[in-house]
């Protein structure tokens, strides 16, 4: 049953666009990833050792060095490939260092595979069959190798060169039979020897589930992976308030934090957007003494210094913000989910290992406050506002008796969280303080049950996420003759593509006789606060609108000043942030809703030995909760700034080294034998830094019959720290060698930035054009990503 | 596909011997039993299963007998236009390592590590060791070109000896 082999033509077509990802093998900045011990064999059927999404147990270390003829093997990475439930990514030492490291990607279907091999042989309609692997093999355009047996579908690339001992098509073929083999139930398989590593492991997970929050567009799978991250840290998400178990099941111990997908996807949208509550309005929820710190600060430390899977999350999404001044920084409303659920299960930990009875609360989302005050009371009402109410308070009083305030553990989340605001308090001359004491475990533990209220209202009643971004992201003041730089400051309001309420919030409204606000943001009013400036003098202040318009989008320009500094002069790194407040109609009866009917029973929760230290907390946010809903502020806009360059005085501290304002990708490509030329196949270019906007070329070709061709790329990012992303699109008309014969291509890209590197990936097109005529069509994946280190721009580039 | 079909009007009349210890192993390329595969490598391979269009023979995996070897015949690129003289170009660039060109029963032949092709005219016929995974694995060279040759022969297009 062999297929229609693919005509030379095609195979042309094909190398023109995967070609591009021949880049990602050559050498890349060191990416973390976890890295696996040495396993051992033991007899097992192979099925059995996909664990979860982990299936790096199905193949040794030795089976893939044999198959591959690499050296070693450098990390295991488990986790969900080519979007197969599980999967592995392996990077091995190339037998030429210069060309490695290679990588191997397995993906794993374990039970209805064969509907997803069907798909993919649909979809790939002139794959060829490929006998003697599994049931059915095939391999598509860009050497993926597919195959199933019984129930069970697997997917295999490999990609290795230089020195490479034989090719990479056998190697895979190789892999791929053995696979099937195992996962038929044949043979050994191996007990993976996890090595824990310190902190390696949760960030390769923690940067791609938070690429997936990322992605362009926004949409339902921006929001599943939301919910894998929360359940990953023991948080589950249900579809609804009287469902009897999460979407997902939670990993680990569970929390007694439990959100509603409703309010996930609020969260989702937000940190998609790149929103989130700004420390300042934080800080007045959780009053403390002046030895002690605010909750910006408590909220810095469980983001830069705690080692689990959440904190990875958050500064994956965060980035490295200034945490000197805390109080700016944004907080989403995911990253206080996590650090109270982190806190909280900690404390049951600890609770458990002291031998206490009642250790904390397991999830018990439909009888939380029907346990706690009675069901007559709640059940009386009925509806659906009712039971998300019991959900919504119950798990409220969940987190909060498993954070034992009053009488509270240390651990290790705790004492890294502390460590961290006593360095930050040192640095600034505060004096508080340093020992782990009750007052600290006490101040821990309430900005914890702080950020879980309002990460659970606001998530609860406010689907919209509200933005303030710089565009561009970084600005650079005038200097030398040049002048300075338009910018904008854009405030946003995204829906996600949602236009309905929650409906427990419409019930609700109906039960109050309160009318909620239209979700369409057109037409709102738009308050602007001063710019704050540091240093002043870094703009102009240009037109602001005052309204949103009918994108929810309003604007605020300035213009870069103009430094007068002699040459040479330096770079030095200013911020502009801004604050504005989007004024929704109905507020109020917003507000009143969410304090009379979703919420009402929360200041019942907190009486008795709670009253001390969450009473404060629950007053301040039923005054500054419409605050909380309708305020956003920018994160820091970066200006370049000119200073003279002077060498500094003996025995002083100099400024720090700035951020180079104009930075570079590119990626130079190996040849391939004679079939693939050697060259540079992406050259891009910020002139203001990682964040700001790029341009440059993918330059495609570099055959045998097809020269070098640029296609021109241009894009930016719509956030300016952590994981960023966007989407990009280019493609053009590319010359062959032969008479009458081009090339037309289209790349759909997708750009991720973390500060320092640059990933690339995406699919493309390409069309055999004969006299002007469109001839023949092929499209291709651009393979796995390219990641590539972000590096200083060469002088006179900008 | 003139070759198939030739193939398979020759398989129906291919000596009884070639047709495997089972029946749902028979098949037109699986003209060699398990024990002459495991004869020509020295390998105990334990089975084998047929394709429409190819044979593989396997060790027992359950055993630690992690090896398997691939007969087919796969068609030609119609579009190839390489000057050459034969439809192997591709292979042989894809193919590198220990490769050698030959004749195989007076058809043009490449031999490398990793297998011999032989180009039939309109079909490539290949044969694919994947012996990789194990220790006892025999150099490839030292058998490909005598089972190219027996396999041929059974089918038909080679005379037999």
């Amino acid at each position: 049953m062999a297929a229609e082999r693919a005509p030379s033509r095609v195979r042309l077509l094909v190398l023109l666009l995967v070609a591009v990802l021949l880049a990602s093998v050559a050498p890349v900045a060191a990416v973390p990833g976890p890295v696996r011990g040495p396993v051992a064999a033991v007899p097992a059927l192979a099925a059995e050792r996909v664990q979860g999404d982990d299936a790096c147990g199905l193949l040794t270390d030795d089976e893939i060095l044999r198959a591959t003829g690499a050296t070693g093997v450098i990390s295991a990475s488990p986790g969900s490939q080519a979007l197969m439930t599980a999967g592995c990514y392996w990077r091995l030492d190339a037998v030429d260092p210069v060309y490695g490291p290679w990588e191997l990607w397995v993906g794993v279907e374990p039970t209805g595979g064969r509907t997803r091999f069907e798909g993919e042989l649909a979809f790939n309609e002139n794959a060829r069959l490929v006998a003697g692997i599994g049931d059915a093999a095939f391999v598509d355009f860009t050497g993926v190798w597919i195959a199933v047996t019984g129930d069970a579908a697997l997917s295999v690339q490999y990609l290795g060169f230089g020195g490479a001992p034989r090719p990479n098509v056998v190697s895979a073929r190789g892999l791929a039979w053995l696979l099937a083999k195992r996962l038929a139930g044949g043979g050994t398989a191996v007990e993976p020897t996890p090595v824990p590593g310190p902190s390696e492991a949760p960030v390769a997970e923690a940067r791609r589930l938070v690429e997936a929050v990322r992605a362009e567009p926004f949409g339902p799978a921006n929001v599943d992976a939301v919910v894998e991250i929360l359940a990953r840290s023991g948080i589950g998400t249900y579809a609804d308030p009287m469902a009897p178990e999460p979407m997902r099941p939670v990993e680990g111990t569970a929390s007694p934090m439990t959100l509603l997908i409703d309010q996930v996807r609020a969260m989702a949208v937000e940190a998609w957007a790149g929103g989130g509550v700004v420390g300042e309005d934080l800080d007045p929820l959780v009053p403390a003494d002046a030895d002690l710190a605010d909750a910006s600060s408590v909220l810095s430390g469980y983001v830069a210094a705690v080692e689990t899977e959440g904190a990875a999350v958050a500064r994956e999404l965060m980035g490295e913000p200034d945490w000197a001044e805390p109080a700016a920084v944004l907080f989403p409303q995911l990253v206080l989910t996590l650090f109270v659920s982190d806190i909280a299960r900690e404390q049951m930990a600890e609770a458990a290992a002291a031998g206490l009875a009642d250790a904390g609360g397991a999830p018990r989302p439909r009888l939380g406050t029907l346990a706690l005050l009675g069901g007559d009371i709640l059940t009386a009402q009925g509806g659906l506002c009712t039971a998300a109410s019991d959900f919504l308070n119950g798990a409220l009083d969940r987190v909060f008796n498993a954070l034992r305030l009053g009488a509270s553990f240390g651990g290790p989340i705790l004492v890294a969280v502390w460590s961290f605001v006593v360095g930050l308090a040192e640095k600034a001359f505060r004096d508080i303080i340093r020992e782990i004491t009750k007052p600290v475990l006490d101040l821990i533990g309430r900005v914890a049950a702080a950020a879980g209220m309002v990460a659970t209202i606001v998530s609860a009643i406010r689907p919209w996420s509200l933005t303030v971004t710089a565009v561009p992201a970084v600005t650079a003041k005038g200097v030398g003759g040049s002048p300075g730089q338009a910018g904008q400051l854009v405030v946003r309001v995204d829906l996600g593509g949602f236009d309905e309420w929650p409906p427990y919030v419409e019930d609700c409204a109906r039960v109050a006789g309160r009318t909620l606000p239209n979700l369409k943001p057109e037409g709102a009013p738009v308050t602007w606060d001063a710019l704050i400036q540091a240093p002043d003098g870094l703009i102009a202040e240009g037109t602001r609108q005052g309204r949103l318009d009918a994108d929810g989008v309003a604007t605020w320009d300035f213009m870069t000043l103009v430094d007068e500094v002699a040459d040479p002069w330096e770079d030095r790194t200013g911020q502009v942030r801004a604050r504005v407040t989007v004024e929704r109609p109905q507020l109020e009866d917003l507000r009143r809703i969410a304090i009379d009917e979703l919420f009402g029973l929360l200041p019942s929760l907190v009486r008795g030995v709670l009253e001390p230290y969450l009473r404060p907390t629950v007053e301040q946010l039923a005054q500054k909760l419409a605050l909380l809903i309708s305020r956003s502020a920018s994160g820091p806009a970066t200006v370049i700034y000119h200073v003279p360059g002077a060498t500094p005085e003996p025995g002083t501290t100099p400024e720090p080294t700035p951020r180079p304002a104009a930075v570079r990708v590119v990626r130079d490509r190996p040849a391939l034998g004679d079939a693939v030329l050697a060259g540079r196949v992406i050259e891009l270019l910020s002139c203001t830094g990682p964040y700001g906007p790029w341009s440059g070329v993918l330059r495609v070709g570099g055959l045998s019959l097809v020269p070098f061709a640029d296609l021109p790329l241009a894009f930016s990012f719509r956030g300016v720290s952590g994981v960023q992303r966007t989407h990009a699109t280019t493609g053009g008309r590319v010359p062959t060698s032969l008479p009458g014969v081009d090339f037309d291509v289209t790349f759909e890209l997708d750009i991720t930035v973390d500060g320092t590197t640059m990933t690339v990936s995406g699919s493309g097109t390409a069309g055999e054009v004969v006299q002007g005529a469109p001839l023949l069509d092929v499209g291709a994946t651009i393979g796995p990503a390219t990641r590539m280190p972000i590096e200083a721009a060469t002088a006179g580039s900008c | 596909m003139a070759a198939l079909a030739l193939l398979l009007g020759t398989v129906l009349g291919a000596p009884a011997a070639a047709q495997g210890p089972a029946a749902a192993t028979s098949g037109p390329l699986c003209v060699l039993t398990v024990a002459e595969i495991a004869d020509l490598t020295g390998l105990p391979f334990a089975s084998m299963v047929s394709g429409d269009a190819n044979c593989t023979y396997d060790g027992d995996v359950a055993v630690g007998d992690v090896f398997t070897l691939d007969v087919r015949l796969e068609p030609t690129d119609p579009t190839i236009q390489t000057g050459g003289e034969d439809d192997l170009w591709f292979t042989r660039f894809d193919f590198e390592t220990g490769g050698r060109d030959l004749t195989v029963g007076g058809f043009p032949a490449w031999e490398a590590d990793e297998g011999l092709w032989v180009d039939l005219g309109e079909d490539v016929f290949v044969v694919q060791p994947m012996l990789f995974f194990t220790d006892e694995a025999p150099a490839a060279q030292t058998f490909l070109v005598s089972m190219g040759e027996l396999v041929l022969s059974r089918m038909g297009f080679i005379d037999g000896s």
